[in-house]
């Protein structure tokens, strides 16, 4: 299990990780998910053991990692950049991290790589990009780590490969209980492969939970109230329906047609909106992503006020 | 195959070899350099000795040296590869994605480095140590067909050659390492590397200029580079061992008695190396520990490592300004040019730029400090600085070429009584150099000039050789008179009698299989007379080194004093007293022949005065302008004592008046047999002048009444063989 518990990581006067606390489960393919520069590449080289965090604690099955050789050797981060690979073959590539991963299996590194029909014997500079990242994540995969990280791992990857790779690694999660830690911006990859995820914000953690339950506890709600006695629009401003305990993420209204983003179960919003007796309800589960833009919209990551 | 679980902590060794294995472009071009270099210089010394045995070395000369220079060429790459190799090893400090590569693996930071640190090493050294054993390997093969003894004899002084050579890379390489570990970013490492080379040993000795400008009274400009400080912390200072090692391997001394006396030098310097490369590498490594994984690309992790290098810069440039008396505020131009170029580039902007004002002004301010206070405490106490008795462990003395008693730098004297007469000589020179208003001096009057003996003074070379290493070398001149308890303690020192019996005789160079070793003995007799003899065979001349060896320890100081001379062996005289050295020369040696004594008349300087330009040394303020250029005419003084233990003085007409007297005077003779060429601390009575070499005649009252009794006339030209008047006979 990895554990962060209340971490500081400062660069200079820049807070990356400002008092973190979170939990990963074993066998979880755990999504990290944010801003630009909220944190998620830090946590990651924080776990793989390359940053060393300035205050709180970093661990993995309850041992510290940072400097830690045996726990370092349950884990591997496969990073944004695979441009230092370069001048290796796959093969060298190959004998190099099975030199440091005693669980290194070279039948699980044969097959996946006969499934990816990489070169053994070629230097990774001639790959392309895609190619570059399928040999890095089948090496990660065939370390047989307890834990692997990746940093944007689908990136350059065509969407034939895309598949293949997501498939890869649940099946190391099926076979082995490998825990997966993605950090994308892709949401919908994270919403494909991960069964739980956080939102990181300027260093701080937003939320952290399975992603069903996130993406059922936002919804996007089209409603229209009846009309008063006199005929003129019953109105509602976001505070009065905030007071009455909606947890509005988003409000908005077009005429007679409120459109609001607000947490909370599709029964329970139902529930709350019962007693105004609306001419129209309709209740939307929002994707990720307009899960993402939205929470960030509240903390004030909003894409029209940044333009 | 999977491969299995495992519990293993350490990674050390795979990172060692796959170091290994990614930088083999490296180790190979290494090894080629290698292979040009030593072995192919074996194979052009064995076609040069080939050649020479077949009398045709002139055919194969150019091509054995183009194989030398080549191999030259080869070996000074091979040593410049140092910085390549260490920037290679840690690349991954100046790049982020390598970084993250090297710094997830399972590996702790120690192991990292070390594995690095060595790896790296191996790469840059191993080849040499290789291509040394397959040289010699080479040569051992070639000995079988070639005769190559000459070269064999020099092996051992090769060895220790590549032992400072590879000292120097070792170090050369843990500066590196050390250099790189500060720096973030390629630029930056590679101009560190080269500063740190370059400003370590011109901070040192731009320090050591400003020290001896200011008050250098006996301490001389090259004694930094006997200095620990100097020779090894730097390769430059290792270089400057070199050529001491080199120099101080008399080739004329012969390979075996030179490799004893530079093998303690050696030991002493690898030592202090081998301590400066732990302190680098210690230092690279808590470096390399605290820095951080996202410091990766900053120019400088620790950015008062440029300030460092900036500040000798800074140092150097005005310090020689304000040593030379150069227009200083040129130099503040000059630094403030490089510094702020420097600081830009670094800062890659002009972000907080003020601060960089502040730290030059700090950098300046600091180095007028440093001159301020050099200058305040006399070069930092320097030359008022003489070690305690307790904390020397050897002083070695090195007196020059005189006429008085040389003596070489190659003698360690541990003897309590010479490093404690040495000390109290130094006292006393500094002493009269601090407060002059403390002595007096009887001074010669201008018009008198060139009428007194001169007392040759001496230039005195102390070396004071610390328990821990620490070398304190001071140089003076002083009038002989003033080494007098100096110069007994030496003769009487253990370490005094076993050098002089081991440089009696000289090696005479023939071919070792067909002759064997032969020593030649420069005999003279008593009166200075050459003697003829055979040469001794290598058992013979052990014997003789033996007997001269005890007889010397047994020498008691009334003997030192009052004893007479035998004869003279080379430069050391043999006292009557020495019975086995005289033993062993009656029985393997003719008997010596005191016929060649032909002149008739003996001159004599009576009651000689001797006069030194002492107080114009001691007394003159030193600094490198005037440091050689102390002789003057103003204020030669007379001296109340000298010291002489040497026959070799020749005798000038120009120095005094000389008198004559005829050798047929028995009391002439005997006034003769009472000269001796050992005075110390004494004035004598009179000079006499025996074939061309001047003796002393000492104030005893025997010799008192002998002189009072000859009658000295001025007959210098009517010399008369001395066997007409029976002297050999007298003398036997």
């Amino acid at each position: 299990m990895i554990e962060l518990k209340n971490v500081v990581k400062k660069f200079d006067t820049y807070n990356a990780l400002d008092g973190v606390d979170l939990k990963i489960e074993k066998g979880t393919a755990f999504g990290l998910l944010g801003s630009n520069g909220a944190g998620k590449s830090t946590i990651l080289r924080l776990l793989s053991g390359i940053y060393k965090h300035d205050s709180g604690d970093v661990l993995i099955d309850g041992e510290s990692v940072y400097d830690n050789v045996s726990t370092k050797q349950k884990v591997f981060f496969i990073n944004d950049e695979t441009v230092q690979f370069g001048n290796y073959t796959l093969q060298a590539l190959k004998e190099y991290y099975k030199s440091y991963y005693m669980n290194f299996s070279d039948e699980m590194f044969e097959e996946l790589r006969q499934r990816v029909n990489l070169p053994l014997n070629k230097k990774i500079n001639t790959f392309s990009k895609g190619m570059k990242r399928q040999a890095i994540v089948i090496i990660g995969l065939a370390c047989r780590t307890d834990y692997l990280l990746l940093d944007e791992a689908f990136d350059g990857l065509d969407p034939t490969m895309r598949i293949i790779v997501k498939h890869m690694l649940v099946d190391a999660m099926l076979d082995r209980q490998l825990t997966t830690v993605i950090s994308s911006h892709n949401l919908k990859e994270i919403n494909e492969v991960c069964d739980t995820a956080a939102l990181l914000h300027n260093g701080k953690i937003v939320f952290s939970r399975e992603i069903d339950s996130v993406t059922t506890s936002v919804h996007k709600i089209q409603v229209v109230f009846p009309k008063n006695d006199d005929g003129t629009a019953k109105e509602y401003t976001r505070e009065q329906l905030s007071a009455e305990g909606l947890d509005i993420l988003h409000f908005e209204k077009n005429q007679s047609i409120y459109y609001i983003i607000a947490k909370g179960e599709m029964q329970e919003l139902e529930k709350f909106f019962a007693p105004k007796n609306p001419v129209v309800l309709e209740l939307i589960p929002l994707s990720l992503e307009e899960i993402f833009i939205y929470e960030l919209e509240v903390l004030g990551y909003d894409s029209n006020e940044l333009k | 195959m999977t491969a299995t679980n495992s519990n293993k902590t350490s990674f050390f060794w795979t990172r060692y070899l796959n170091n290994l294995k990614s930088n083999r472009k490296s180790l190979i071009v290494n090894i080629i350099l290698n292979i040009l270099g030593l072995p192919a210089m074996s194979i052009a010394t064995m076609i040069m000795f080939w050649a020479e045995d077949k009398k045709m070395e002139y055919a194969v000369e150019d091509g054995c040296m183009t194989f030398v220079v080549i191999g030259f060429f080869a070996l000074s790459a091979v040593v410049l590869m140092g910085a390549t190799v260490a920037l290679s090893q840690y690349k991954y400090l100046y790049k982020k994605t390598r970084t993250d590569m090297n710094y997830s693996l399972p590996l702790n930071g120690t192991q990292r480095f070390f594995a690095d640190y060595l790896s790296g090493l191996t790469i840059y050294v191993v080849p040499l140590v290789i291509s040394i054993i397959v040289s010699l390997i080479m040569l051992g093969i070639g000995q079988i067909f070639i005769d190559m003894n000459e070269m064999w004899e020099m092996m051992p002084f090769m060895l220790e050659i590549a032992l400072i050579v590879i000292m120097a890379m070792i170090q050369y390489y843990s500066i590196t390492v050390f250099a790189l570990t500060f720096c973030g970013n390629t630029f930056e490492a590679n101009f560190s590397v080269i500063s740190f080379i370059v400003m370590i040993p011109a901070t040192i000795g731009c320090l050591w200029l400003a020290i001896i400008q200011t008050s250098g009274f006996g301490i001389a400009e090259e004694a930094i580079f006997t200095k620990a400080i100097f020779t090894s912390t730097n390769p430059a200072g290792a270089f400057a061992f070199f050529v001491q090692f080199v120099e101080a391997y008399d080739m004329y001394d012969g390979y075996k008695e030179s490799l004893s006396k530079t093998s303690f030098m050696l030991v002493e310097w690898v030592f202090t190396m081998l301590v400066s490369v732990a302190v680098y590498v210690c230092s690279a490594w808590q470096l390399h520990k605290f820095r951080k994984a996202e410091d990766v690309s900053k120019p400088y992790v620790y950015r008062s490592f440029f300030y460092a290098i900036m500040t000798m810069v800074v140092f150097c440039i005005l310090s020689l300004f304000i040593i030379f008396d150069g227009f200083i505020f040129a130099g503040i131009v000059i630094c403030a040019v490089i510094w702020f170029v420097m600081e830009i580039i670094t800062r890659r902007g002009f972000k907080k730029f003020w601060t960089a004002g502040v730290g030059f002004v700090l950098s300046v301010v600091s180095v007028f400090a440093i001159c301020g206070i050099c200058k305040v405490t006399d070069g930092f106490g320097a030359s008022r600085h003489i070690p305690s008795a307790l904390s020397v462990d050897y002083v070695t003395i090195d007196t020059g070429y005189n006429d008085t008693f040389r003596i070489d730098e190659d003698i360690r004297f541990k003897d309590k009584d010479v490093i404690k007469e040495a000390i109290a000589l130094n006292k006393d020179i500094v002493d009269r150099h601090f407060n002059p208003q403390n002595y007096s001096y009887n001074e010669v009057n201008k018009s008198e000039r060139y009428t007194y003996s001169r007392d040759i003074d001496i230039n005195i070379d102390l070396t004071y050789s610390g328990m821990t290493g620490s070398k304190t070398m001071r140089s003076y001149t002083v009038y002989s008179g003033m080494t007098d308890n100096l110069t007994k303690a030496i003769l009487l020192s253990d370490e005094y009698a076993e050098y002089s019996a081991n440089e009696l005789g000289s090696r005479v160079y023939t071919d070792g299989r067909e002759y064997g070793i032969r020593y030649n003995l420069g005999l003279t007799d008593s009166v200075c007379n050459s003697v003829n003899h055979s040469s001794l065979t290598e058992r013979q001349m052990n014997e003789l080194r033996k007997a001269y060896e005890t007889d010397m320890k047994n020498m008691t100081e009334d003997d030192l004093i009052n004893g007479k001379v035998y004869c003279y062996i080379g430069n050391y005289w043999v006292l009557e007293s020495f019975e086995n050295t005289i033993k062993v020369l009656d029985a393997d040696i003719p008997p010596v022949d005191m016929d060649s004594f032909d002149s008739a008349y003996v001159d004599f300087v009576l009651n000689p005065k001797f006069e030194s330009n002492f107080k114009n040394y001691v007394e003159k303020e030193q600094t490198m302008y005037n440091r050689y250029n102390y002789y003057g005419y103003d204020s030669y003084i007379l001296v109340d004592k000298i010291t002489s233990v040497s026959h070799t003085r020749t005798y000038y007409s120009t120095d005094d008046n000389a008198v004559s007297a005829s050798v047929g005077n028995r009391d002439v003779i005997n006034l003769i047999k009472n000269s001796t060429p050992i005075i110390i601390g004494e004035m004598p009575l009179a000079k006499a002048i025996v074939n061309d070499r001047v003796l002393y005649i000492r104030n005893t009252p025997e010799n008192a009444e002998l002189i009072e009794k000859i009658d000295f006339g001025n007959s210098k030209n009517n010399k008369v063989s001395y066997d007409d008047y029976g002297w050999d006979e007298e003398y036997a």
